[in-house]
């Protein structure tokens, strides 16, 4: 299937100071100008700059190129802007094979002479492969003016409304009875000591009225299918056994439920909720959710009814169900979050043996007006604490937990020492390894509160037990660390341990990647598609990240993400179309045998089985190019072009020669 | 039951525990067949002088072991349990120190190869010997009395093979099963100081002192151990504190509750008598 | 010896690179029974010895305080076997003479290895004599210990002699370093 005059250029790439010293970039030159059918090899420091460009696109004008090959870096950045150089030239730009001799050489390879070398054979591969590529053409669609927002903490709602303001219908999936997320538990937020409720509830209320959002709590997202532009997608409301559209929210059913002593999620466990529950006095909705596990008419089947008996509005229906609700969507937005550190497994720290010992987002809940205590920062006791330590980097840093460091924790753990000052006077002994305030007015918080008389002690804390020094000390807490300063042991003994726990990926949040597909990077956070030029963008066109779920950041962070991820997608949608993938499935009909094998192995349901003409078709739109049916096809029917047989036989060939 | 056994140099002049564990072994039907002509392992001694030779030492220990049919090997001290399986690990990574070490051991014709188990006999008497066995021979007479363990520090590590590195259980498990009573305390895994009790003896008594506070306070009436060290350690440190905590072999109290009279035990060659405590009970 | 070299030589040891990866966060001082005895502490040799100054590292009197009770190797966030890095100090400062003179635990040591060469096998009361020799005090304040002892038939002076005494005798002296391969 070859031209009869092949023509193929070859352009090697320098990369600046990445490629160039370590391959020998003229010795590539030399040896791609002997391969078949090259016309032309030439070299440049930088290809993807408008130059390198240029040069491609002239000599495709005169010198009649019908084929492209650049050996640079990674396809995954510079595929696009090259394509687009040829198609621009007037040549299909699936003629163009891209070699990567940056990651799979100069920066993998330690010896010059092998570095060049695998450049060459990389090259000679792309060669090969080039010259039998099929021009391959793609349909404009038309997008779905809707984006899909998975997760409704801070991150989903900032994107939420943004997208919504400027005209986009916005469904928003969360997965508690209440949006909101880790800011609905704090009071007060560092640097600038806001409290969260003030700035955080009108956001809330504002999602829940939106004329173009549509709110759907207690809700997850179980099928994501299409691409960019066309995305179908499957949501679970589960039941909340209360309905939304009598419920006034009066509260009344809380007074009466008779079963009081569960543990409350929202209140980190320190508190108790009862079996119909809000999770907090400002839930957005306001609806309650009756737990199926706790309530006795649901889990044992008893009498009871005491919600529905006082209920006015007639809202509670235990024969609620399970409802799936299918929505087409041209974007997605994924914000599911984080979750901290369960430090149980740092035995030496104490947690879970020793009951004045916190993690922070119990601290957050101790200190907040809405909380257990009503914001009174007392120990089980009921007494204040006199003395207080304050453990940064618990999980974090530390190759045998989370080998990364959580980027909030410095800045949370000043403002608990503030906090305990403030409000009960005692001393605040602060643990920390290195100080981590990179942030406008971060730095200022920090001085301001070792003006306020915290002793910060540069040393990670070794562990915490009970066993005291002083007899006086019985019943009390012993911190034990070397303040690395003074290279003194230290033991202090204090009444409350806060540890400032680590953030990891929210619990399910590899299934959400999964379902949107995206990657997670080794830690189990979302992967952006890059790391400083495209942030919130991943490699699936079509869905977007922004907050935690990509990696530990800070409110204002959070929202700035959240803010570009609701910009691009409007972006997207605003341009109204999108082009199909061109590297899809193509079955042949004159080969199947119509055995529908690939019916079974295409995830995406791609595949109908045409029953008139007995064989299996693809279905364009559906088709992600997985290549699983290609694999799977015994009759060598089904191939995914731009990776037939032959195109992926000659490339290897060429390396092994 | 059979396994290869080193005692190592502590076990013979430790306070009844050679008796105590010949006593279990002949009512559970244990054999530790002694390592003919063992040597001592060497120690944290042996490492920090000369590498090579640590590891010939305690080579030889395994060679001895295979020549008479054991790659399993079974210790009664923490540091020899521990010198040991940390030997085993970089020998069975290094092969080329152990081809060298082989080269000295052809002298006496010996030769080691691969891997070696080494165990503890805490873990023998709790993994290998069913529970039914201890409870159908256990009399009531201790029952409820309250044992602090300690496991003493290089018992778990580094690698918390056995069991957790700081919060280890099994000797508090292994102790329940015998019908007393384990009381929960914070100084299972908190270094006592015996290798430098003599030199230093000022600030490891320090140590020891911390130890005993803890489980008093806790309210443990007797420190039970796993390894001649930490036993004689916190044996003959107790002096000069008032009301000092006995510290038996947990061999000892498991004897005592399988019935075995306290003489037949070693137990009066304990520093600290157990004998108030034993008349007070029985 | 330059220090340039010896710091070669440390970071060429098994485990010796490892230290690079030492966040200088103090858990190993902090967890280490016998940190109050120590000059510098583990964390503080780790930082001389990335600083390059190899006297002050090598003469210390830190690696010899320490007990292997593996605390600080439990711990440490960056999985450094600080035990090992213990070990191959107190090797090189004997192979490059820098033992501190002033410290006890070497002569301890000694007596121990004496032992073991004339027997095979130690017994307390030998090290105790071995070491006795050279830390009169000590010994004398275990007297009254080993009085007790006896009282109680726990007091062995020769432990058993072993066989294969003449073959761990004639062992040589290995490289004291081993290094990285
Ligand atoms: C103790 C503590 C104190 C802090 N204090 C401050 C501070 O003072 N100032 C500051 O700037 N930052 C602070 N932070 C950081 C702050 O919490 C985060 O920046 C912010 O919460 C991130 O918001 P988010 O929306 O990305 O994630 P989250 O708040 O975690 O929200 C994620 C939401 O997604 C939902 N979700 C998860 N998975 C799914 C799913 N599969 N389907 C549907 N929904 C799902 C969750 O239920 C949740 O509602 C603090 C962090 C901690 C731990
Ligand atoms: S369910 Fe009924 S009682 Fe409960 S909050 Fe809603 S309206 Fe009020
Ligand atoms: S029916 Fe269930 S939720 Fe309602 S009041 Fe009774 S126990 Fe509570
Ligand atoms: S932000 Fe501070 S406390 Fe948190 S992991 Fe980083 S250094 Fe540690
Ligand atoms: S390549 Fe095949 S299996 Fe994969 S999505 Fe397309 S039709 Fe389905
Ligand atoms: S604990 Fe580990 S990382 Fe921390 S100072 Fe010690 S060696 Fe370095
Ligand atoms: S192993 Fe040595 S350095 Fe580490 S804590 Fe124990 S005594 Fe200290």
């Amino acid at each position: 299937m070859k031209y009869d005059k092949l023509k193929i250029g070859v352009y090697i790439c320098h990369c600046g100071m990445n490629i160039a010293p370590k391959v020998d970039v003229e010795a590539v030159v030399e040896f791609a100008k002997e391969l078949d059918h090259v016309a032309i090899a030439r070299e440049y420091k930088f290809m993807c700059s408008n130059p390198g460009q240029e040069l491609i696109k002239n000599d495709i004008k005169e010198l009649g190129l019908n084929r492209v090959v650049v050996a640079s870096c990674s396809p995954r950045m510079h595929e696009p802007t090259f394509r687009k150089a040829c198609e621009k030239a007037g040549i299909n730009p699936h003629y163009f094979q891209m070699a990567n001799i940056r990651e799979h050489s100069s920066w993998v390879t330690k010896d010059s002479k092998e570095a060049t070398a695998k450049a060459k054979d990389l090259v000679a591969a792309a060669v090969a492969r080039v010259a039998y590529h099929r021009p391959l053409h793609s349909r404009e669609m038309a997008v779905k003016k809707s984006i899909l927002v998975i997760g409704g903490g801070i991150a989903g709602m900032q994107s939420a409304i943004s997208a919504a303001d400027s005209g986009y219908k916005v469904y928003l999936v969360e997965r508690e009875p209440s949006i909101g997320g880790h800011m609905a538990k704090f009071d007060k937020t560092f640097p600038t000591l806001d409290c969260a409720a003030c700035i955080m509830t009108p956001k809330m209320v504002t999602v829940g009225q939106h004329e173009n959002i549509e709110l759907l709590t207690y809700s997850e997202v179980v099928s994501l299918e299409g691409f960019v532009g066309n995305f179908k997608a499957k949501i679970l409301k589960k039941p909340r056994y209360v309905d939304e559209d009598k419920c006034t929210g009066c509260g009344v059913c809380m007074e009466k439920c008779p079963i009081k002593k569960i543990p409350s999620e929202f209140n980190e466990r320190l508190s108790n909720r009862t079996a119909i529950y809000s999770p907090f006095p400002q839930a957005v909705p306001k609806t309650p959710v009756i737990d199926p596990e706790r309530c006795r008419v649901l889990a044992k089947n008893k009498r009871c009814g005491a919600c529905e008996k006082f209920c006015d509005a007639g809202a509670i229906d235990f024969e609620q169900k399970p409802m799936y609700l299918d929505i087409e969507v041209g974007a997605v937005i994924v914000s599911t979050g984080f979750k901290t550190i369960d430090p149980t497994s740092l035995v030496n720290y104490g947690y879970g043996r020793y009951p004045e010992v916190y993690t922070s987002l119990e601290f957050e809940r101790l200190n907040n007006a809405t909380g257990p205590t009503s914001g009174k920062i007392l120990m089980k006791s009921g007494k204040p604490p006199e003395k207080v330590a304050i453990i940064h980097c618990v999980g974090s840093r530390d190759v045998r937990y989370r080998k990364y460091c959580s980027r909030v924790c410095c800045m949370y753990s000043i403002k608990f020492a503030h906090l305990v000052r403030e409000k009960t006077g005692a001393e605040v002994w602060e643990f920390y390894i290195d100080i981590r305030s990179p942030g406008k007015l971060y730095e200022e918080f920090y001085s301001r509160v070792q003006e306020e008389g915290v002793h910060f002690v540069r040393g990670r804390v070794a562990e915490v037990t009970d066993i005291p020094d002083n007899q006086e000390d019985f019943g009390r807490l012993t911190v034990v660390a070397e303040n690395t300063l003074t290279r003194q042991p230290k033991r202090i003994p204090v009444d409350m341990v806060i540890l400032s726990v680590g953030l990891e990926p929210a619990d399910g949040s590899e299934d959400v990647a999964r379902l949107v597909g995206v990657s997670t990077d080794g830690d189990g956070w979302l992967t952006e598609l890059h790391a400083k030029l495209a942030p919130v963008a991943t490699p699936t066109g079509g869905i977007f990240l922004a907050g935690c779920c990509q990696g530990p950041k800070d409110i204002p962070d959070t929202v700035a993400q959240a803010m570009a991820a609701a910009g691009e997608a409007a972006s997207l949608l605003s341009k109204g179309t999108v082009s199909t993938r061109t590297e899809i499935s193509y079955i042949d009909p004159d080969l199947c045998a119509g055995c529908q094998t690939c019916l079974n192995v295409c995830a995406y349901s791609a595949i109908q089985f045409d029953a008139g003409r007995g064989v299996s078709v693809v279905n364009e739109v559906l088709c992600q190019g997985c290549g699983s049916c290609s694999a799977a096809c015994p009759s060598g029917a089904a191939s995914v072009k731009h990776f037939t047989d032959k195109q992926v036989m000659e490339e290897m060939e060429a390396i092994l020669n | 039951m059979k396994y290869g056994f080193f005692p190592g140099c502590s076990y013979n002049s430790a306070a009844g525990y050679r008796q105590s564990v010949d006593a279990i072994n002949r009512l559970m039907g244990i054999d530790l067949v002694e390592i003919p002509d063992w040597n001592c392992c060497g120690a944290t001694a042996f490492f920090s002088l000369d590498e090579f030779k640590a590891l010939a030492l305690t080579a030889r220990l395994f060679a001895l072991a295979q020549a008479s049919g054991f790659r399993e090997i079974v210790t009664v001290c923490n540091a020899c349990y521990t010198t040991l399986r940390k030997a085993n690990q970089i020998l069975s990574s290094n092969p080329e120190t152990v081809s060298r070490i082989n080269e000295e051991l052809s002298k006496e014709s010996l030769l080691m190869e691969g891997d070696f188990s080494v165990r503890h006999y805490l873990d023998v008497l709790y993994n290998d010997v069913p529970a039914e066995k201890w409870s159908e021979n256990l009399t009531e007479r201790l029952k409820d009395y309250e044992v602090a363990c300690y496991y003493g520090c290089q018992f778990t590590r580094p690698w918390g093979d056995i069991d957790h590195m700081e919060q280890p259980t099994i000797l508090d498990r292994f102790i329940e099963r015998l019908g007393f009573l384990p009381v929960d305390h914070s100084a299972r895994t908190i270094c006592c100081g015996a290798s430098h009790a003599i030199s230093y003896a000022k600030e490891c008594g320090l140590l020891i002192s911390r130890i005993i506070r803890e489980v008093r306070a806790k309210g443990g009436r007797v420190i039970t151990t796993i390894c001649p060290l930490c036993q004689f350690n916190l044996d003959s440190g107790q002096k000069g504190i008032r009301n000092p905590i006995p510290v038996p072999f947990f061999t000892q109290l498991a004897g005592l509750a399988l019935g075995i009279n306290a003489s037949e035990l070693g137990l009066d060659k304990l520093l600290v008598p157990i004998n108030r405590i034993l008349s007070r009970k029985l | 010896m330059d220090e340039k070299k010896l710091q070669n030589i440390f970071y060429n040891t098994s485990y010796g690179k490892k230290i690079l990866k030492c966040i200088q966060c103090g858990t190993c001082s902090a967890s280490c029974p016998l940190t109050g005895l120590m000059e510098h502490g583990p964390r503080e040799l780790f930082a001389l010895i990335r600083d390059g100054d190899m006297e002050l590292a090598l003469r210390s009197e830190t690696p010899w305080y320490c007990v292997s009770c593996y605390q600080c190797v439990v711990r440490c966030p960056q999985e450094i076997p600080v035990i090992d890095l213990m070990y191959c100090l107190k090797r090189m400062s004997r192979e490059y003479d820098m033992v501190p003179v002033s410290h006890k635990i070497p002569d301890l040591y000694r007596a121990f290895s004496q032992a073991v060469d004339h027997h095979g096998r130690i017994s307390e009361a030998m090290v105790m004599a071995n070491y006795g020799i050279l830390h009169p005090v000590d010994a004398f304040k275990n007297i009254s210990m080993a009085l007790e002892l006896l009282k109680r038939k726990r007091l062995e002076f020769f432990p058993r002699q072993i066989i294969g005494r003449r073959w761990v005798a004639q062992l040589p002296a290995g490289e004291k370093v081993r290094k990285n391969t």
